[in-house]
């Protein structure tokens, strides 16, 4: 089965193309008159304040890391379904402690608040 | 046949009676006792609203009283209006009140001099006062005492051209048009902002205007991220026009929302001075360009109460037709726009396949679809063409069937309702506080529409309900638009029924040109004609604070006449301008999509509030 | 039939890649159109009918405008992130179909094609592992601007996929289960109607698993940024979200990108839940490839051909229901999107996750197999998924208010 990967190769290979492709395209078909105006990033036709790239809210911070969490534990989810049926009794009782313990650290998550979005 | 409302029946009967004496209203009485020393005169304006003349230092006093004792309970300050009645001697400030409790009106009015433009705000006993006042010292210079954010609200920041709307200010500004471009164009980034934005943002050590305490909770152990301070608007999709809103956010939580209006500032007040009694019209439809007959309607009912003319009963009901039609027009508009704002597409164009019909109607009575200008001091522009009430009849009857569809996509649309309910919520106490009017009032369960408490065009002979909410949320309000336009079509429905015949504008040849036919026959139509043309219509002096229900709210003209063709003062109460104001007690601690939906809810149209 | 192998199965891969490439894009093309029309279906108007006949050639001037249009980098942007964010937003989309199985394998005088681009083994996973390289494009497009507005949009979009995803890999939990497997071909042969024979089901997979259909549709719409879920691009809150600075194709590249997730989003649904290309109530189509080779049933070109219009026919509707989606409903606030991905699908899908496991064993020691086990699933999936939505709607549709309730209540009464 190694060579399935073949297709993977050449389908990466037009994908890329393909996104290259347009940019050059359009890089080369566009018109190109810039002024100071248009360069200025969009804020409703005001001038800013203050920049944009600064310090911000700690509860996207806060997503981040419970999707790293959730996610991994979720890839564990995986292998355990593919096999489960195999391994019968032991299999199904591991997992109902695996997300026991999913849950409790979902319920703790919740219960601090970094589930409070506004 | 409802009895919502406690008010009592009201007392003013537009045109009939002579207005009842000014000393026999008992809160002329009450005044008299307290102040009698600080009244220098009382009188009756047109409409039967006394108007009391005050020492400008005890004005502060008055209002206190009037708002506070049980027995006159003047709670919704209506209007602060400049007046600038010439001669370069005095400024006028009126103080338009309404007692919800008795259903009084009432006006005070200060004239300050020239030397000492100066008198105490009323924002501590009327949070309405805020904004009406800042535009009073934006328009006249009037400095009000303790007012907390006493700065320009229509001009620019940073405008050197002095007041625009006093009598020596020159219609063109005082500038050459060179150096207003010039000044336009060189503009820096910190003269479109207000010291408070600059200070939000850090820009500014300035300890005198630290910014206000956070309204969102403080969590001690959490790192505060930096709050990013973002304009919406004036060039943003859902600002619904050119209205700017510079938000202060912490992440998605807005900590502060400061408006800035006047962007489409025309200055409308001070060129209607310039312009006749009948030449105003054009300008009245182009403030709220989303229900113009509405204004076209109010402003000549002004000018007829200082005229003292009453108009035909045909032209009667043919006005309150016109204006339920168009308050639909406005409030189908609010639905659609309003409902793509929160994602829901397809009710806009909903919305709009039946505004295009209304616009229909309007072209096939006046030929303008938006700007009408349909209505004369007197009477109309025309009588109906023939067939228009069956096509007014028709789209009447059909019109259910599209709010009811919008209704079902809506009303009962889980994510919808996430969105509205309990968004925004302004208590009764508050709304009032604030001066809302109209459906934003009524959304909070205040049961006041002009169209029951001072019945004008006949309305009192209307079957008609008024629907209010509950909360006061966004949800409320927009409960309250869906049934006031069923509401609207149970009204068409019956003025449909009732249309007299008979001629559609008074016969009084002082008022209104006479027949083309009949001026080139007889000499005295003919007269009249050319005095009518030449000289304009003639309204004796005098001066009213009229007032009529319009989409987005109480809409009031105060008018000023020296007896001559032209208005002294026109003024222009748009109920967006007030209503807009309240935009900030509603979103700051709630989230940027919030600010969307309230501003949706406020429904505002920037024509009317930049004027 | 063996497969094809040696040079001859390169060149059918190249072959195969860009043939389904080229529809893919016609696809794209034709869907950017469709939706147009499905809009103006929808809204009581013709949507777009002047540029060819019935508006067609549309798709055509909308390319071209987009290839000249002026491009415009705003000058506090970060050049390089800049141009890599509509690449990272285009590229994810367009080679995750790779895996998708597309139709019932194809005699040929070389051998036996499967109509699949890249048949790995581990498809499942390269199709969770590529969908989530699709946020990047966002967070990356969002900074680089350094817009407001785009920052917002981007930490919107990021913070709203990367919780969706989780949904999406665990709203597949159960599938694998029952598949046993992570092959995308197997997952198809497994449902064809009225198949027999150890490891087949007969049913599509959305009778036995619905709720697990439904988590999917739901975290799949979210992924693809679309009405209820278009909050990093909501134009009426914050203007065009990640993508406020961008112009001529760099936004095309998003505005496809976009399209493409839908397509693929739709393919992934019908292998997962609708059975793939399988035809239902035709048994004429089970044809099965066994991990040794050896083919069950026997393909034809024709059957080739209709398998691949079936799965065409399922992958339209279902991007034809996110559209009538996408013009009907409103769209959510961020907390509450957040709220519906953390509390309330994560808890829920691990609870779904355990009773599916609990009756999948109950099942097997009591030696029911195939389209019994399944109907035995399908009745508690119908079970749950009413307590589901009842638990969810809290009385809000079923006993809603009408506008006459709340407002006329009050005019009423007193």
């Amino acid at each position: 089965m190694k060579q399935a990967y073949v297709g993977v190769a050449i389908l990466f290979l037009v994908g890329l193309l393909t996104s290259g492709m347009f940019l050059l395209l359009s890089h080369l078909a566009s018109a190109y008159r810039p002024t100071k105006v248009k360069a200025m990033p969009y804020e409703s036709g005001i001038n800013p304040l203050g920049d944009t790239r600064e310090r911000y809210s700690v509860k996207f911070y806060i997503v981040a890391m419970l999707f790293i969490v959730f996610d991994i534990e979720t890839i564990f989810f995986i292998p355990w379904a593919v096999i489960f049926r195999d391994l019968g009794l032991f299999g199904l009782i591991e997992m109902f402690i695996f997300i026991f313990v999913l849950g409790v650290g979902l319920a703790y998550a919740w219960k601090k608040g970094a589930l409070e979005w506004d | 046949m409802s009895s919502t409302l406690t008010l009592p029946l009201p007392d003013l009967v537009i045109g009939s009676e002579p207005p009842a004496d000014a000393e026999q209203s008992p809160s002329v009485k009450a005044l008299r006792s307290r102040f009698g020393d600080a009244i220098r005169a009382v009188r009756m304006d047109p409409v039967g609203t006394p108007v009391i003349s005050m020492e400008p230092g005890r004005i502060h006093e008055a209002l206190q009283f009037l708002k506070a004792d049980p027995d006159q309970a003047y709670d919704l300050l209506l209007d602060v209006m400049g007046a600038d009645p010439g001669g370069e001697l005095v400024i006028q400030v009126w103080y338009q009140l309404w007692s919800m409790k008795h259903g009084r009106m009432l006006r005070l009015l200060a004239s300050l001099p020239r030397s000492g433009l100066s008198i105490r705000s009323a924002v501590d006993l009327y949070a309405t006062a805020n904004w009406l006042e800042r535009e009073v010292y934006d328009m006249y210079g009037v400095h009000f005492e303790n007012h907390p954010d006493l700065r320009r609200i229509l001009m620019p920041e940073n405008y050197d051209e002095g007041f625009p709307l006093r009598k020596d200010f020159p219609l063109r500004g005082r500038f050459a048009r060179s150096e207003q471009v010039k000044r336009a164009l060189n503009r820096s980034t910190e003269d479109v902002y207000a010291r408070e934005e600059l200070a939000l943002a850090g820009l500014l050590d300035d300890e005198a205007i630290a910014p206000r305490p956070d309204t969102m909770h403080e969590t001690e152990d959490h790192l505060e991220g930096e709050k990013m301070v973002i304009n919406m608007g004036p060039q943003h999709p859902a600002t619904h026009g050119v209205l700017r809103l510079v938000l202060q956010l912490d992440g998605e939580t807005v900590v502060r929302c400061i408006p800035h209006i006047g962007y489409l500032h025309t200055g409308f007040e001070k060129t209607c001075e310039y312009r006749e009694w009948n030449q105003v019209i054009p300008y009245t439809d182009r403030m709220d360009y989303l229900a113009p007959m509405l204004y076209n309607i109010g402003y000549v009912l002004g000018v007829e109460s200082l005229l003292g003319v009453e108009v035909t009963p045909r032209c009667r009901v043919v006005r309150v037709i016109l204006s339920e039609l168009n308050r639909i027009l406005g409030h189908l508009l609010w639905l659609g726009t309003g409902a793509m704002d929160i994602g829901a597409t397809t009710v806009f164009l909903y919305t709009f396949q039946e505004r295009e019909r209304i616009y229909n109607l309007h072209e096939a009575y006046c030929g303008g679809r938006i700007t009408t200008s349909v209505t004369r001091v007197g009477g109309m522009v025309a009588d109906l063409p023939v067939g228009w009430l069956e096509a007014c009849r028709e789209f009447v009857e059909r019109l259910p069937k599209t709010l009811d569809e919008c209704d079902r996509l809506l009303t009962r649309n889980s994510i919808w309702q996430s969105r509205m309910i309990d968004i925004g919520v302004i208590d009764a106490d508050a709304a009032i506080d604030l001066g809302l009017t109209g459906p934003n009032l009524r959304g909070s369960g205040v049961a006041y529409d002009v169209r029951k408490a001072r019945p004008y065009l006949g309305y009192d002979e209307y079957d008609f309900d008024i629907p209010v909410g509950k909360v006061g949320d966004t949800y409320d309000r927009y409960l309250v638009r869906l049934e006031e336009m069923r509401q609207s079509v149970r009204i068409l429905l019956q003025a449909l029924d009732s249309v007299p015949d008979g001629p559609i504008n008074v016969s009084d040849p002082a008022v209104i040109l006479p027949d083309k036919s009949e001026a080139m026959s007889s000499i005295d139509a003919m007269i009249s004609h050319f005095k009518l043309v030449m000289e304009g219509l003639q309204v004796p002096a005098g001066d009213v604070w009229y007032s009529i229900e319009a989409t987005k709210g109480e809409l009031g003209f105060g008018l000023i006449s020296d007896g001559g063709s032209k208005p002294v003062r026109c003024r222009f109460r748009g109920p967006s301008f007030v209503n807009l104001a309240s935009l900030p007690h509603m979103v700051e601690g709630g989230l940027v999509s919030d600010v969307i939906a309230c501003n949706a809810s406020i429904d505002i149209v920037l024509g009317e509030i930049d004027r | 039939m063996e497969a094809i192998s040696g040079t001859a199965f390169v060149v059918a891969t190249i072959v195969k890649t860009l043939v389904f490439f080229v529809i893919l894009l016609l696809g794209v093309a034709l869907t950017t159109y469709m939706e147009r029309k499905v809009a103006g279906f929808m809204q009581d108007r013709s949507g777009p009918n002047r540029v060819g006949p019935l508006g067609i050639l549309q798709v055509m001037a909308d390319g071209l405008k987009f290839i000249l249009k002026e491009e415009v980098t705003p000058e506090a942007a970060h050049k390089r992130f800049f141009l890599l964010a509509p690449v990272l937003a285009l590229f994810p989309a367009t080679v995750l179909f790779g895996v998708i199985p597309l139709g019932s394998p194809l005699p040929t005088p070389w051998g036996r094609v499967d109509m699949i681009v890249a048949d790995v083994p581990i498809g499942f996973l390269y199709v969770l592992g590529i969908a989530s390289l699709a946020v990047y494009g966002v967070v990356m497009a969002g900074w680089s601007s350094n817009s407001k507005y785009s920052f917002l949009g981007g930490l919107r979009g990021s913070a709203q996929m990367i919780s969706y995803e989780i949904g999406l890999a665990m709203s597949l939990v159960p599938v694998l289960m029952l598949a046993g497997n992570v092959e995308m071909p197997v997952l198809v042969s497994m449902q064809q109607s009225f198949a027999a024979g150890p490891g087949t089901y007969g049913v599509w997979f959305i009778f036995p698993l619905l709720l697990s259909g439904f988590f999917f549709l739901v975290s799949g719409l979210a992924e693809t940024n679309r009405v209820p879920f278009d909050l990093p691009e909501a134009e009426a809150e914050i203007v065009g979200g990640y993508h406020t600075e961008y112009s001529s194709m760099k936004f095309g590249m998003f505005f496809l990108g976009e399209y493409f997730h839908l397509i693929t989003t739709g393919a992934l649904i019908s292998v997962f839940f609708l059975g793939g290309w399988d035809i239902p109530f035709w048994r004429g189509d089970n044809i099965r490839v066994l991990a040794d080779g050896t083919v069950i049933g026997d393909p034809a070109w024709w059957k080739t051909l209709l398998t691949m219009g079936a799965f065409t026919v399922k992958t339209t509707l279902l991007v034809v229901f996110f559209m009538f989606i996408r013009w009907t409903i409103p769209r959510f606030r961020y907390d509450q999107l957040m709220d519906l991905g953390w509390k309330v699908f994560l808890p829920a899908l691990m609870l779904y996750i355990m009773l599916t496991a609990v009756a999948v064993f109950v099942l097997d020691r009591a030696q029911i197999v195939g389209p019994a086990f399944a109907g035995a699933l399908f009745g508690l999936n119908l079970l749950l998924m009413l307590i589901f939505l009842y638990l969810l709607d809290r009385g809000r549709l079923v006993r809603g208010a009408t506008a006459k309730t709340r407002a006329a209540t009050a005019t009423e009464g007193d």
